[in-house]
């Protein structure tokens, strides 16, 4: 976005065979009523967004707080819940409440050069009401990100957070999202995500491949560039399987399944499809 | 400790001012609509604000910020762009030939580009977007819709024949625009 670039429309570098295509987005772009740069709003609610972020922060540590006290009490001889709830009565009460804890359900477990790595999801339940909603959102504040811009919008969808670990690294987030009229509900409907294994290879090859699926799907087919393919069949129910093998699965709480496939040393993600 | 913020806020202001044109260009292309492209760049100067003393500091914070403006895009306007922009009478995107009076017709491109663009499911008018508007390359791009270059290339590459299959902007295409 640099400010040289205002008159190239974008018609220099990668694809000059498209440059019809972005000749004609440059015109459309200037459609838009620039105006001035709301400097004095944007500051606003920048602050507003920060102190709401303290303010989730403390309210998280208190929540800990006393979870805290109460386990360790439960834990102690003759510890019952009466006692509990005077730990309780001695930490102001948080305004997280009502929030029923994600279900977390490792997806998938390996080893890459030597290094460790499993991809996770947890999935929150739906929210009846704004109370609830507003719990969850404030909650969500750990992961750093949530999937919709407000707490209502929570409101009767279940939320999802995809995490991905490698070696000694620190866990972090793939993909989020709630399910919603878009989630995969039938026939070949799937979205994937591809990324390297190590997320410290920034650039690297796209060898980690997440995706859902409707739960009908029965098997999917990675395929790789260089021309190879994996196939990964859906676990039976009732029946569980080693998260080292790569396999279709259900996670906890989620309407969809879902599947983690590794593309082989050298080479990385092409597509990825259902096809049974 | 008050200077270095003073001149964090400053920097944060430049950035702001120098940034919203080209980052309001970019919404309105995303989101097809002048209040909803200025609320997109307002939303994610926002959330720059609160991140801006690691991103300011880092050494491309044009990735972050369209990173954000991506994210927050993608969780908006997922549905509601296509039901916004959808040609409010019975012609759709197949239309007459265009007026001869040039000012009238390139108003037409205008629209019916953005009516194209808003039937093209968020994923591929975020890639075709950031590609031929943004000029990113395949990473940049990939990095900021965070997925992977091969998502990348599938997704602009059917956006983009979505696009030229459209008779009107066909037309267009063929008359490089109408300047």
């Amino acid at each position: 976005m640099s400010a040289d670039r205002e008159t190239n429309h974008g018609m220099t570098s990668h694809d000059m065979s498209n440059g019809d295509i972005a000749f004609l987005l440059a015109d459309a772009a200037d459609e838009v009523e620039i105006g001035i740069a709301p400097y004095d709003a944007v500051l606003r609610g920048g602050r507003r967004r920060r102190a709401r972020r303290w303010a989730v922060a403390t309210a998280t540590a208190l929540a800990l707080v006393g979870s805290a006290g109460t386990l360790a009490v439960a834990g102690l001889p003759g510890g019952n819940g009466s006692r509990g709830a005077q730990v309780a009565t001695r930490v102001p009460a948080p305004p997280v409440q009502n929030v029923y804890p994600p279900e977390r359900t490792t997806l998938a477990t390996g080893t890459v050069d030597g290094e460790d790595w499993w991809v996770t999801i947890d999935v929150w339940s739906a929210p009846r009401d704004a109370g609830q909603a507003q719990a969850q959102w404030e909650a969500m504040a750990a992961y750093g990100s949530r999937p919709v811009d407000k707490a209502s919008d929570l409101i009767g969808k279940s939320a999802y957070f995809v995490n991905r670990t490698y070696g000694d690294g620190e866990t972090g987030g793939v993909s989020l999202g709630v399910f919603d009229e878009n989630t995969p509900d039938s026939g070949k409907d799937l979205q994937s995500v591809a990324i390297p294994l190590d997320p410290k290879a920034d650039g690297g090859p796209q060898r980690l491949v997440i995706g859902q699926i409707a739960p009908t799907a029965q098997q999917v087919t990675c395929t790789w560039k260089n021309g190879t393919t994996t196939e990964l069949h859906k676990v039976p129910e009732n029946e569980t399987l080693a998260t080292d093998i790569p396999a279709i699965r259900p996670a906890a709480q989620s309407p969809v399944n879902w599947f983690v496939c590794v593309a082989p040393e050298g080479t990385e993600y092409k597509s990825a499809g259902v096809t049974k | 400790m008050g200077d270095r913020k003073a001149a964090r806020d400053t920097e944060f202001q430049s950035f702001v001012i120098g940034r919203w044109p080209r980052l309001m260009r970019t919404a309105f292309l995303l989101t097809g609509e002048q209040h909803a492209a200025e609320d997109l760049v307002q939303s994610t100067l926002e959330q720059v604000y609160v991140a801006w003393r690691r991103v300011g500091s880092a050494d491309d914070p044009e990735a972050y910020v369209r990173r954000v403006m991506i994210n927050a895009h993608a969780r908006k306007h997922r549905r509601r762009l296509r039901e916004f922009l959808a040609p409010k009478d019975d012609t759709g995107l197949v239309r007459e030939v265009a007026d001869t009076e040039d000012r009238i017709a390139r108003a037409e491109d205008r629209s019916s580009l953005l009516a194209a663009l808003a039937q093209l499911p968020p994923r591929q008018r975020e890639a075709v977007v950031l590609r031929y508007w943004e000029d990113l390359t395949e990473t940049q791009t990939a990095e900021a819709m965070g997925c992977s270059v091969g998502a990348v290339k599938s997704n602009a590459a059917k956006g983009i024949a979505k696009l030229r299959a459209i008779p009107g902007l066909a037309e267009m295409v063929t008359q490089g625009g109408r300047a």
